[in-house]
């Protein structure tokens, strides 16, 4: 007597449960059905995590290049294209008498050199 | 042989033992050499073929380079003079101490300047210091960039096969100056640029700063005051007659001659405030002697107005004697020599 009741309750849960179950999955379904890529899916391990980080940064470069800000790092100065079409010295020269012997040997002495 | 190297903002100068180029020459033996250059440029670009050719031509006898583009980019005192006479102002390769980042080309005509001023080195890595500014202690400025322009020196000279190194710019004044005192002082060098500040006990550096003002601020505001181009009022600064304080009657140099005092109470001002209380400010045994070099120092009245000011504005240390450089414009590049002796 007891048999028939329970089967009926056993039938009722478990057709909830497949219900909501496939309620739940109802987003991925719609997608599949349309050929459109779910907007967001559950990660289940921390591989997905970190795919789920890459897929929503928007910060990273687009193009494959690295920008490099050339007025903070120092890289290759090109002078190549400037010519001089006359030869030239820079700079004026200028001879002293000026010895900077004593100069040196007192600062070495200071600093222990 | 080692070089010392000023690389400044309105002068790049060169000091290497005059033995390096002449040693059949015995009165020059372990004396100085220097080689100074106007930092300034000056950029024409034609647009015709027709215009390349008369500007070449114009252009004969100046300094100058061709540039792949088609331009003419002329350099150092030619350049000055060829914006003044286009009633314009030439440009300069640094401002404010380091490589400009307002000029486009500035670190280009910067590099060039200075492959051709110091040339290759006599031996693989010869050894070469050259100086650099200190952080200001008036402007909190992300243009300003000490790091970055070392590197840009640093590179360039790497190039031409020196072991190059950087000091503090009026560290290196103090090196050349502060001999018979122990090495024990104040060094101020007084570019076009900034003022570099120096506190030496026995050959230690112990605080080191700078300010934004110097001469080119006085160019500028005169500018401003008289309407006239910066490159028109740097020519009658430098070759005119004036005192600091004193009347004159010419516009442009009375201009000059109220801004000068007002750049020295400006800079007297940051240095007594920076000093006092300063936890690293060594306490010293005796008065101190303050030595002052760079360009803007040659103005006729600057120690008189400069020692004044001193005691005006508080500074906070017993001072012996506010001396000038016996040779202002070379003093930091004779000390960056002395420096790459020992160093």
């Amino acid at each position: 007597m007891l048999i028939l009741p329970y089967s009926i309750l056993v039938l009722i849960v478990a057709g909830s449960v497949a219900l909501g179950y496939a309620i739940g999955r109802l987003d991925w379904l719609v997608a599949r059905l349309v050929s459109v890529t779910p907007r967001d899916f559950t990660p289940a391990a921390p591989v997905a995590n970190t795919l789920r980080a890459a897929m929503k940064d928007t910060t990273g470069p687009v193009s494959g290049k690295i920008a490099i800000d050339t007025g903070k790092y120092v890289g290759e100065i090109n002078t190549v294209g400037m010519q001089k079409t006359q030869d030239f010295t820079l700079g004026k020269t200028i001879q002293t008498q000026d010895d900077i012997s004593s100069s040196v040997s007192k600062l070495a002495q200071l600093k222990g050199k | 042989m080692a070089k010392g190297l000023d690389v400044g903002t309105s002068f790049i100068v060169l000091a290497q033992d005059a033995a390096a180029n002449s040693t059949t020459d015995p009165h020059v033996v372990g004396n100085v050499q220097y080689k100074d250059f106007r930092d300034a440029f000056y950029i024409i670009k034609p647009t015709t073929p027709v215009a390349t050719k008369m500007i070449e031509k114009g252009l004969q006898g100046k300094v100058f380079v061709k540039d792949a583009d088609g331009s003419f980019i002329i350099l150092g005192q030619d350049a000055i003079e060829k914006a003044v006479e286009r009633n314009d102002s030439a440009k300069r390769p640094m401002y404010r101490g380091v490589v400009s980042p307002k000029e486009k080309e500035a670190k280009r005509v910067l590099a060039f300047i200075l492959k051709e001023v110091v040339g290759t080195a006599s031996t693989p890595n010869e050894k070469l210091i050259f100086c650099v500014p200190a952080q200001p202690v008036d402007q909190e400025d992300d243009d300003f960039d000490v790091a970055y322009h070392e590197d840009v020196v640093r590179t360039v000279l790497a190039e031409q096969g020196y072991a190059a190194r950087a000091i503090n710019e009026a560290e290196a004044l103090c090196y050349s100056e502060l001999e018979h005192d122990d090495y024990t002082g104040i060094g101020l060098s007084w570019g076009a640029g900034m003022v570099n500040v120096c506190v030496m006990l026995n050959g230690e550096p112990t605080v080191l700063f700078s300010t934004t003002k110097s001469g080119d601020w006085i160019d500028r505001m005169t500018a401003v005051a008289t309407n006239e181009p910066d490159s028109v009022v740097q020519a009658e600064k430098e070759h005119g007659t004036f005192v600091i304080g004193e009347q004159n009657e010419n516009t442009i140099l009375a201009a000059v001659s109220v801004y000068y005092e007002r750049l020295i109470d400006y800079t007297t001002k940051q240095l007594a405030a920076a000093l006092l209380d300063h936890k690293a400010l060594p306490k010293f045994k005796e008065p101190i002697l303050i030595s002052v070099a760079g360009g803007t120092t040659r103005a006729k009245g600057f120690v008189e107005m400069f020692t004044k000011k001193l005691a005006e504005n508080g500074f906070p240390l017993p001072v012996k004697e506010v001396r000038h450089a016996k040779d202002p414009l070379h003093a930091v590049a004779r000390g960056c020599l002395i420096a790459a002796k020992i160093l």
